[in-house]
């Protein structure tokens, strides 16, 4: 038993003490350690704590001593760093810097950092010295580059951060690098031609990315500095080569710019270099078209129809160049606006319309049985009508759509109508009734067509004096006020409610002289209307009847008999419920536009001033004689 | 008791009044001012076109809202018509009567005459566009015509040359409209950056806050040597607080590439500014706020009820106090109020000397101010634009066709007419 009791304590004293001695030793070096760190911990958070207060100073010192005590420790480096800097204690920055880069004189990023600081401390020539080191320190690497560009971009030294990626590129023998970076900080400096030229760079060797080049360069080509900057960028980079994405990037920048004679030019040679057989230059005649610059989309149908184009592409060619001479003479009849242009085109007129009218004619000839020859016709139709006034011939035009479209419900109602319209212009109203109410009762008309219809019924209706049946007719259609024949609706219906029950005897003249109106009859029409006035004077219809003959003799460019009559109705009728603003007007409009007498122009507008001082008419004047006037506005 | 029949007495009181008006009493032209006028503000521009051919004006101030009487009748009549503005011809004892009665002691009303149209200098960045701008906004519509300068024309020292200087909502304190958090990425904000530290560059600035401080301070001695300054948003604040930072850094790192200076707050100088004083720089780069002068705080302008935010403006003694009394003519005295990036202005940080022309009532916000420094005056209006209550970056431009009797755009007016008043000596 001794001997057990012995035994255990030499035991305890060999190995179990010595083993809870290291154990003890063990736990109290490591709590030792560990508040130590804790220590540490605690005044790090409270530096960061008072860093972010703006405590600065506070923090600096903190972030001081844990430096001093842990200078490996990359999180104190950098809190003292921060700190330094807010407090522009450049010196001691400088001096932080350099040792930790002492240790790691490898890092770009600190460097960067280092010249950064030098460059706020005012120290301009270490700083570019520092950068330099930090982009040749040890092996070319592109990222050395982008990192110094990017602490020259927080200096807002934006051009010498576009030296750096150029000496990148140069340096890694990669002349696609950088590219975007460039682009972007040359597009911010406005350096439009060199930006436009890193691009083209770009395509040239991503020959796919078109539109992605485009876009960048869309940036800046919104501007005309900068649109003309990507122009010559584009020129400078063809030399004298011909190349067809760059041609491409040409066409659309000019395009860009509405610079369509050079524009044509370039996808004129696109076409050639492509050799897509005039579709390049369609596109663009049809882009042309549809943006109004008619003389070049013309040229440019010309020029790609006479390539020759694919058949399966010329009547739509040849369709659109001829809807484009279309275009052309109606931009000469609009010329004389805001006055109406004559119903009833002269020779002159007659030479504007005459290459439209062959070159439709041409393609119902080549192309007899087709929706280009119904489409034709139908242009032919609609210029032999409203601008000869040849009814026979419209009508003629028209019942050939008719023929070749039998099939197609919305087309065949629309020539129905259009036909009712030729034949209300011949006197037949009969037939014309006929055509409307194929329409009016038709199921599958779209409702404009119904409407259509109801009115011009209804406008039969009023010709032949069958007055109440065109109020009828006329309040179906002025049910639905938002359609697009209610206002024409409610305005007849407006007129016969206010003169039907009062004149219908002159009412039913005053119809007669509108159906013969219609027809162009217009001096057997005015002699009506002057009936009218001199058979009752005072009479409620007496003012509409000289306001028609005043516009009949404005349309007809009778401008001193129209100034005439209306000078009659301004003066005479002025309690009678005629709009004399408007007349006035009127006045002034055709001395500005019909007669070009500016003097007497003026001279019209300034009494409407003065004397409907009231009038909607006021502004419109008011802007006609600053214009007049030549006053900058 | 008179010697002469009290008819008699009446016409000698009138005969004496036409040869000592300030306006002959002749034929004359009277462009009211009040509701009945059907442009208010194309009426500054016949005032200005009337001076600018040689003729004179009277302001008639608070006379049926400030109204204008002038000679020259036909043709300023022609030409009232032409622009829409509203006319009245006055006989010559119809106007004599009318100067009587303004002039009399008990009548808050005196007559101004104008007699210089005054040059007019817009402060404008390159490719600034008018529609940007409240001010050239109200010149272009009212037909005044003005003359741009940016940083080097201050610098050169061509300020004297103009009477009347707008400042465009710029930012004085170099930080870009701290537009920072919302726009960095903009192209529109990138080119403004690199446009003005170019503009810097070129003047030998390193940072743009230097140059926009030196800027500040030319428009200063500007002032001081006689000319009349009118400020409107954010040009108001952030030019006093330029001044007031003279030689100290407040921008942060992203925008003139180092952080502020750590004791700006404690080194502004407020002996320098024009108008605010005591005021605390916001020195989060983020918040879009310069200081605690912008009233209500921008965080709070989601609050404001459109419906109901109006502003006062101050009638004051037109025989003892014209000027401000010319700066507050208006058809109405409770106005639509309108943001800006500066709303308007807190009222404890306004110096003594400045004179209060408009406040939102039961409020500390200031709308309108002026004072004098030297031998000039300044004017500043809170708020962008007096018909487009919240305008944001980007918005559509305001058409003043539509709002020609704005009471807002009107205090602009009466800002730009101001200095062509013939300067008498001060009743107090």
């Amino acid at each position: 038993m001794n001997w057990y009791i012995v035994g255990m304590i030499r035991f305890a004293i060999h190995l179990v003490f010595p083993l809870l001695f290291s154990v003890v030793s063990l736990l109290a070096g490591l709590s030792a350690a560990c508040a130590q760190t804790s220590g540490a911990d605690a005044k790090f958070r409270l530096a960061q704590g008072l860093e972010q207060a703006g405590d600065y100073e506070r923090a600096a010192s903190l972030y001081r001593e844990l430096r001093q005590q842990y200078r490996s420790t990359p999180a104190y480096f950098e809190g003292l760093r921060r700190v330094l800097a807010q407090l522009k204690k450049y010196d001691e920055l400088i001096a932080l810097m350099q040792e930790q880069l002492a240790a790691a004189p490898e890092n770009p990023a600190l460097r960067a950092q280092l010249g950064s600081v030098f460059y706020r401390a005012g120290m301009e020539g270490e700083a570019y010295r520092e950068w330099d080191s930090a982009v040749t320190y040890g092996a070319v690497n592109a990222n050395r580059y982008r990192i110094v560009a990017n602490v020259m971009v927080e200096n807002r030294l934006l051009d010498r951060a576009v030296e750096v990626y150029r000496r990148g590129r140069a340096a890694c023998r990669d002349s696609s690098l950088f590219t975007f970076e460039l682009v972007q900080l040359l597009t911010v400096s406005m350096e439009y031609h060199e930006a436009a030229l890193e691009l083209i760079q770009w395509y040239q060797m991503n020959p796919t990315q078109g539109s992605l080049v485009q876009s960048r360069l869309a940036l800046f080509t919104g501007k005309p500095e900068g649109r003309a900057a990507a122009i010559e960028a584009v020129h400078q980079a063809q030399g004298n080569r011909s190349d067809a994405r760059l041609e491409e990037l040409l066409g659309w920048l000019y395009l860009e710019g509405r610079e369509y004679d050079r524009a044509l030019e370039v996808y004129r040679s696109l076409d050639r270099s492509l050799r897509s057989e005039g579709v390049t230059v369609l596109g663009f005649a049809d882009r042309a078209r549809r943006e109004g610059a008619f003389s070049i989309a013309a040229e440019a149908y010309r020029v790609a129809i006479a390539t020759p184009l694919s058949p399966q592409k010329l009547p739509a060619a040849r369709f659109g160049y001829a809807m484009t001479l279309k275009d052309l003479a109606a931009v000469v009849d609009t010329a004389t606006q805001p006055l109406k242009a004559p119903s009833s085109l002269g020779n002159e007129g007659g030479i504007r319309y005459r290459d439209a009218l062959l070159s439709f004619r041409r393609i119902i000839e080549d192309y007899p049985i087709s929706e280009w020859s119904a489409k034709s016709n139908y242009q032919i139709g609609l210029i032999q009508f409203e601008k000869f006034f040849d009814l026979d011939q419209a009508i003629a035009s028209f019942r050939r759509v008719e023929e070749g479209v039998s099939g197609i419900p919305q087309i065949r109602y629309d020539v129905a109508l259009k036909i009712g319209n030729v034949l209300i212009a011949q006197g037949d109203t009969a037939g014309a009734a006929g055509q409307f109410r194929i329409v009016g009762s038709a199921r599958d008309a779209t409702p404009d067509q119904a409407d259509e219809a109801g009115l011009r019924l209804a406008e039969l209706d009023f010709f032949a004096g069958r007055f109440h049946e065109a109020q009828d007719r006329l309040s179906d259609i002025t049910v639905n006020l938002r359609a697009d024949y209610a206002n024409d609706a409610l305005a007849l219906q407006a007129f016969l409610q206010s003169n039907a029950a009062v004149s219908p005897e002159a009412l039913r003249r005053y119809a007669r002289a509108q159906f013969l109106t219609r027809q162009h009859k217009n001096t057997e029409a005015i002699a009506i209307l002057n009936e009218i006035v001199e058979h009752d004077p005072g009479g409620v219809l007496a003012p509409d009847a000289l306001l028609a003959v005043g516009t009949l003799q404005a349309d007809a460019g009778l401008y001193r008999e129209a100034i005439l009559t209306y000078t009659r109705l301004g003066s005479g009728f002025g309690n009678a419920g005629v709009p004399t603003d408007r007349v006035q007007f009127t006045i002034a409009e055709i001395f500005e536009f019909g007669l070009k007498d500016h003097k007497a122009a003026l001279a019209a507008y300034e009494k409407l001033l003065t004397d409907f001082p009231a009038s909607i008419w006021v502004a419109t004047s008011r802007k006609r004689i600053r214009t007049l006037r030549g006053d900058p506005l | 008791m008179s010697i002469f029949p009290e008819p008699l007495t009446r016409v000698l009181v009138l005969l004496l009044l036409v040869g000592f008006s300030p306006g002959t009493a002749q034929q004359k032209l009277l462009i009211p001012m009040d509701l009945d006028q059907s442009d208010h503000l194309k009426a500054y521009g016949i005032a200005y076109w009337v001076l600018v051919q040689g003729g004179e004006v009277d302001w008639l101030l608070n006379y049926r809202g400030g109204s204008f009487l002038m000679t020259g009748q036909d043709r300023v009549e022609t030409e009232c018509r032409i622009r829409g503005v509203t006319c009245v011809s006055l006989g010559s004892e119809d106007a004599a009567r009318l100067y009587a009665d303004i002039q009399r002691e008990d009548n808050n009303m005196d007559v101004v005459r104008l007699e210089k149209a005054p040059k007019v200098a817009v402060y404008v960045p390159p490719g600034f566009k008018p529609w940007d701008d409240a001010v050239t906004l109200a010149l272009e519509y009212a037909e005044i015509p003005y003359e741009k300068l940016w940083d080097e024309e201050v610098l050169k020292g061509k300020l004297p040359e103009y009477d009347w200087l707008h400042l465009h909502h710029e930012d004085f304190t170099g930080q870009y409209g701290k537009f920072y958090s919302s726009f960095a990425g903009a192209a529109w904000y990138m080119e403004q950056q690199v446009l003005l530290e170019s503009e810097a560059r070129k003047l030998g600035f390193k940072k743009v806050s230097e140059l926009q401080k030196a800027v500040a301070r030319r428009i200063r001695e500007y002032v001081g040597g006689g000319g009349f300054m009118f400020a409107m948003c954010s040009a108001t604040d952030t030019y006093d607080i330029a001044l007031a930072a003279e030689g100290v850094d407040i921008c942060d790192v992203m925008y003139d590439g180092d952080p502020p200076d750590p004791d700006a707050q404690q080194r502004l100088d407020f002996t320098k500014t024009l108008a605010f004083t005591d005021f605390t720089l916001e020195m989060n780069p983020l918040r879009y706020e310069y200081s605690d002068i912008d009233q209500p705080p921008s965080e709070l302008l989601a609050m404001q009820n459109p419906d109901t935010d109006y502003f006062t403006l101050f009638e004051f003694s037109a025989k003892f106090d014209p000027v401000p009394t010319m700066l507050t003519q208006d058809h109405v005295n409770v106005l639509h109020n309108f943001l800006g990036q500066t709303t308007g202005f807190k009222k404890g940080l306004i110096k003594r000397s400045v004179t209060i022309l408009a406040q939102k009532q039961g409020t500390d916000q200031v709308k309108y101010l002026h004072g004098n420094f030297g031998r000039g005056t300044f004017t500043f209006y809170g708020g962008h634009d007096p018909e487009d209550y919240q305008h944001a970056v980007g918005d559509p431009p305001t058409d003043l066709s539509l709002h020609r009797n704005s009471p807002g755009y009107r205090l602009i007016l009466n800002n730009i007419l101001f200095p062509a008043a013939r300067k008498k000596q001060q009743k107090t």
